[in-house]
């Protein structure tokens, strides 16, 4: 197999020799993200009120537990589990594309505008039409990030969208963003509402069940395909326009697609778990870290890397205050920030110029 | 690295200073008429200015002496400090993009205000205005740090960047101390949506004393900021030891900052927005530039408040909400005009 | 149909109590069950449920008045307790998280054989609540709360004294009405709550909205609407007047309130003129939401207008 694979190695004379050897070591850190996911996921599964060890855990998803774990695991546990690690997942593959697109470590979606785009819409449901099915609220808050990504890009765009008014225009969104949720807390009838407003803007995955997670595991299974098929129009993208137009890629009409399906995935992980900051940001670098810049092996790295940080965070949202399940997105806030400015600070491909 | 010639400093911009304050003083002027006059009560301008010059004791009288006119002077002030700050911090940092709520400073005073009221029980934000001023220092000094740190410091887009990131943490924050503290979050999600409704003379006069004091500071360092703003290197050139004036730039940010949070709660891109028109119109020397954004900031933040009452009635729009949305598009026109060092 | 299960449910119901009285053996009644239908579908709920949970205010209500004490509830304020009204019957209940956010895996710890609440509150959850026990919603909460008892009764397998508690509330706003005589066409009742930040006037779509209407107290113009509520500012003092006002407090710092109060506007009110401004305890009034609070609500008025005493407890912000 690794022979064959050498054998085509001359035909593109363009990758570097080591180029194999880090696509397999690519394969090996998905593959072993994806084991600390699942690992983080088998204990989170065996925390909170009803405390159950791993091996039970295991053998209760195996089907030999108890009725009582049974239920805990399977019934309650399980399908947030499962949301947090497809959201993370979700962000995190969605956050390898923008950084890629914008050729800055520092893009995440909520940088872009994205999930501030979800936020208001979701809050404009709620407040302007208050009798909307609950289940609408998800295709508000996805429909909300499309049209913040489109509005995000049209004015960004004067011949062509540069990364760094992308970035620029995002930030100022989001700051008109913020300023629309703080009002609508402010404005709605009932403290109770208010509340659950913080919740649904702040990014939690509390009460998520399993129709959440077949929306974001179709959002998974429709738009990784696309991404991985992006993958090296990204590392094109990363030497710079003119580079990659050298290179022959239509680089606006490939940034559009990839923006759009960056945004997809992005407003679908928002959908259903609200604005998890800063994970989109994270689980690229980790991945990148350990990978290498070439997207093929970066996308699904990062994607296994958010997956494994939102099980985390969530694991210890709703454990840290409990009885109080705190959202998600507060301690994701905490890690990430700190972690985005440390950031700035180190020289290299991620300038901002 | 084409800077503008110093020259345009002393020429100044394309109107002369006393046209420009007379055409502000103007729509201050008009604002101040406007949010005297407009209201959930209907009172006609001419009896709305005969009972504030001659208080008669009727409906009327007592509306505009007790609601409308300190809600307005809230506002101008309010808005003056935001202007001012938002230029300070631009001329400082050499960022067109600077100002308190993007920076992140306003949202460190919310989170002052906000965790000395879950944590210490104390009642309203002006009355935590302590607290709100210690949380601006510390987000402005996270910020000031961020932005000396490293090899010439960050550019000015990699600063908004780190004051975006500063930002979604202090809201995330302050959104989690809510959702534990229900109390609190009743007591306070109005005032953090940016709001002059209710706001007495009392809270006025408790952040006062910090507003003046940040306004009288930001303005004996006209001259020292004007010099600054063209890069350290011509400060110190000039003879100026910039370290110093730095400090007492971000001082003075501070304190107006975090008082115009304490009385109003965040309201962003006032800051951010006014300082270029005032550069628009008077050019950069800050001696006139902060004169001028003061005006044009009352101006902004009246015009969004009663703005805000009219929208929607008989809801009123926040005055933070209209504030954004107002100032938006100039955020957007600096963007598009390219984020240079100013 | 319908009837025929409810009547069976009562007949049920009795022979339960009775076999109650002679021993543990309540087999019987465990395995009989009955279809509810509620906002969210129809539901087979035990024919004697025995261990509640209820997540929100009025449910807890519902539950307490018809003789069921509830394993399991939510707090209205996170860390606060249960109101004050039901404190004595709510002592052994079980805090299971707040109302925005029920704490699943305490309800399930607690196994209970029936979930009350409602679709405005806690759609979002429902079938995680529906895998854990029957689970029965009502539409909507507060404005709903007489439409509400009937099926808080049916679940929780007390239709008769459902009923019966139905009929002490009519015949207690009867006896009001009746008490009060002419006087009542001309008191125009104004609702009142600080909430700290805001000072709300409560119109008709609430709960104390619906109880003063079925009082046959009027309401002043300003606040005969279909609504929940307004804002109070000094430019629309005059909207929060009446011939007799009543004042409640949410939390334990009232600066808006504080300054309206303090304005010369506030001494033209006719209520206050006349010296009818009332305090009265928040949890009854507002955060009550059925059949006890509002006969306690009832009782109150009727100490306050036609007693013409003050209220034992004048304020529940006074205890803060």
């Amino acid at each position: 197999m690794i022979r064959r694979l050498d054998r085509w190695r001359p035909l593109r004379p363009a990758w570097p020799p080591v180029a194999l050897r880090l696509d397999l070591r690519a394969l090996a850190v998905a593959l072993g993200l994806g084991l600390v996911a699942l690992a983080a996921l088998v204990v989170s599964l065996g925390l909170g009120e009803y405390a159950i060890a791993p091996q039970d855990v295991l053998r209760t998803l195996l089907g030999e537990g108890s009725a009582r774990e049974e239920f805990v695991v399977t019934g309650l546990r399980l399908p947030r589990a499962l949301v947090a690690l497809a959201a993370g997942a979700a962000l995190g593959a969605a956050g390898a594309i923008f950084q890629g697109l914008v050729r800055n470590a520092l893009a995440s979606p909520e940088i872009l505008g994205v999930t501030a785009g979800a936020n208001v819409a979701a809050v404009l449901v709620i407040v302007v039409f208050p009798a909307t099915p609950i289940a609408l609220l998800g295709v508000a808050s996805f429909g909300g990030a499309l049209a913040a990504t489109a509005l995000v890009y049209l004015l960004a765009w004067r011949r062509g969208a540069s990364p760094e008014r992308l970035v620029l225009v995002g930030i100022g969104i989001t700051a008109v963003g913020y300023a629309i949720v703080t009002g609508a807390i402010g404005a709605v009838d009932e403290l109770v509402y208010a509340s659950q407003l913080i919740i649904a803007t702040t990014g939690s995955v509390y009460g998520a069940g399993w129709p959440e997670l077949w929306t974001i595991g179709i959002a998974l299974a429709v738009l990784l395909p696309p991404a991985m098929a992006g993958a090296r129009h990204l590392d094109a993208l990363r030497l710079g326009d003119d580079v990659a137009r050298g290179l022959g890629v239509p680089v606006e009409g490939e940034r559009l697609k990839l923006l759009l399906v960056g945004t997809g995935l992005a407003a679908a992980a928002v959908a259903v778990a609200g604005p998890v900051s800063f994970v989109g940001l994270l689980a690229p670098h980790i991945a990148r870290r350990l990978v290498g810049g070439g997207h093929a092996g970066l996308i699904p790295a990062a994607a296994m890397a958010g997956a494994a940080i939102v099980i985390v965070a969530d694991a210890l949202a709703r454990t840290l205050f409990a009885p109080v399940d705190i959202p998600v997105g507060v301690l994701t806030a905490v890690v990430g920030a700190p972690y985005l400015i440390a950031l700035l600070f180190r020289s290299g491909a991620m300038a901002v110029r | 690295m084409s800077r503008g010639a110093p020259t345009r400093v002393a020429g100044g911009g394309r109107l002369s200073l006393p046209v420009v304050l007379g055409l502000g003083g103007a729509a201050l002027v008009g604002a101040l008429l406007a949010s005297i006059a407009i209201g959930a009560t209907v009172i006609p301008l001419d009896r709305a200015l005969a009972v504030l010059a001659a208080p008669d004791g009727s409906r009327e009288a007592i509306i505009v002496a007790d609601a409308r006119l300190p809600r307005t002077l809230i506002g101008a002030t309010v808005g003056a400090a935001l202007g001012v700050a938002g230029a300070v911090m631009q001329a400082v940092s050499r960022n067109p993009l600077a100002e308190p709520g993007i920076l992140g400073v306003s949202w460190g005073a919310a989170l002052g205000a906000v965790g000395a009221q879950v944590a210490l029980g104390i009642g309203s934000p002006a009355a935590a205005v302590g607290f709100a001023l210690l949380g601006a220092a510390g987000a402005g000094a996270t910020v000031v740090l961020i932005g000396s740190l490293g090899r010439g410091g960050l550019s000015p887009a990699r600063l908004v960047v780190a004051g975006a990131a500063v930002s979604t943490l202090l809201w995330s924050v302050l959104q989690g101390l809510l959702v534990i503290d229900h109390a609190s979050l009743e007591a306070s999600r109005r005032w953090l949506a940016g709001s002059l409704s209710g706001r007495d003379e009392a809270s006025l006069l408790q952040v006062a004393p910090y507003l003046g004091a940040g306004l009288v500071l930001a303005l004996l360092l006209a001259r020292p900021l004007t010099a600054l703003s063209l890069g350290d290197d011509v400060a110190r050139g000039l003879g100026q030891r910039t370290g110093t004036v730095k400090v007492a730039a971000a001082l003075a940010v501070v304190l107006l900052a975090g008082a115009a949070v304490a009385v109003a709660g965040p309201i962003v891109l006032v800051g951010l927005a006014v300082p270029h028109v005032a550069r628009a119109l008077v050019g950069r020397d800050y001696s006139r530039v902060l004169p001028v954004s003061g005006l044009l900031g009352a101006v902004l933040v009246l015009a969004a408040d009663v703005a805000g009452r009219r929208v929607m009635p008989p809801e009123e729009v926040p005055v933070g909400v209209m504030a954004a949305l107002l100032g938006a598009p100039v955020f957007l026109h600096a963007v598009r005009r390219g984020v240079r060092p100013l | 149909m319908k009837a025929a299960v409810r009547t069976a449910a009562v007949l049920l119901l009795a022979l339960a109590a009775l076999a109650g009285c002679g021993g543990d053996d309540d087999g019987g009644a465990e395995g009989e069950m009955r279809s509810v239908v509620h906002a969210m579908g129809t539901t087979e709920v035990s024919a004697h449920p025995e261990r509640a949970v209820v997540l929100d205010t009025g449910e807890l209500d519902s539950a307490i008045a018809l003789g069921v004490t509830p394993v399991g509830a939510v707090e209205a304020i996170p860390g606060e307790g249960f109101s004050d009204y039901l404190a004595d019957a709510a002592k052994e209940i079980e805090i299971v998280g707040s109302i925005d956010q029920p704490d699943l895996e305490a309800i399930a710890a607690l196994e209970p054989d029936l979930i009350l609440s409602s679709k405005v509150r806690h759609e979002a959850i429902y079938d995680q609540l529906a895998a854990i026990a029957p689970t029965v919603f009502t539409e909507d909460i507060g404005v709903a709360w007489k439409e509400n008892f009937p099926l808080h009764a049916e679940a929780l397998g007390r239709v008769e004294e459902g009923e019966e508690l139905t009929t002490e509330y009519e015949a207690d706003v009867a006896a009001f009405k009746a008490d009060m005589g002419d006087r009542l066409a001309d008191t125009h009742v104004s609702v009142v709550r600080s909430v700290g930040d805001e000072v709300r006037v409560y119109l008709n779509a609430n709960f104390i909205g619906t109880v003063l209407k079925d009082l046959g107290l009027p309401r002043p113009p300003a606040q005969d609407v279909d609504d929940f509520s307004l804002t109070a500012t000094l430019e629309n003092l005059e909207d929060a007047d009446g011939d007799v006002m009543f004042l409640s407090r949410y939390g334990p710092d009232h600066p808006i309130l504080d300054r309206l109060m303090g304005s010369p506007l506030w001494q033209r009110l006719d209520a206050v003129k006349a010296g009818r401004v009332f305090d009265v305890p928040d949890d009854l009034w507002f955060l009550g939401l059925g059949n006890l609070a509002a006969r306690e609500v009832i009782a109150d008025l009727r100490t306050l207008l036609i007693d013409g005493k003050p209220l034992e407890e004048p304020a529940a912000a006074a205890a803060e």
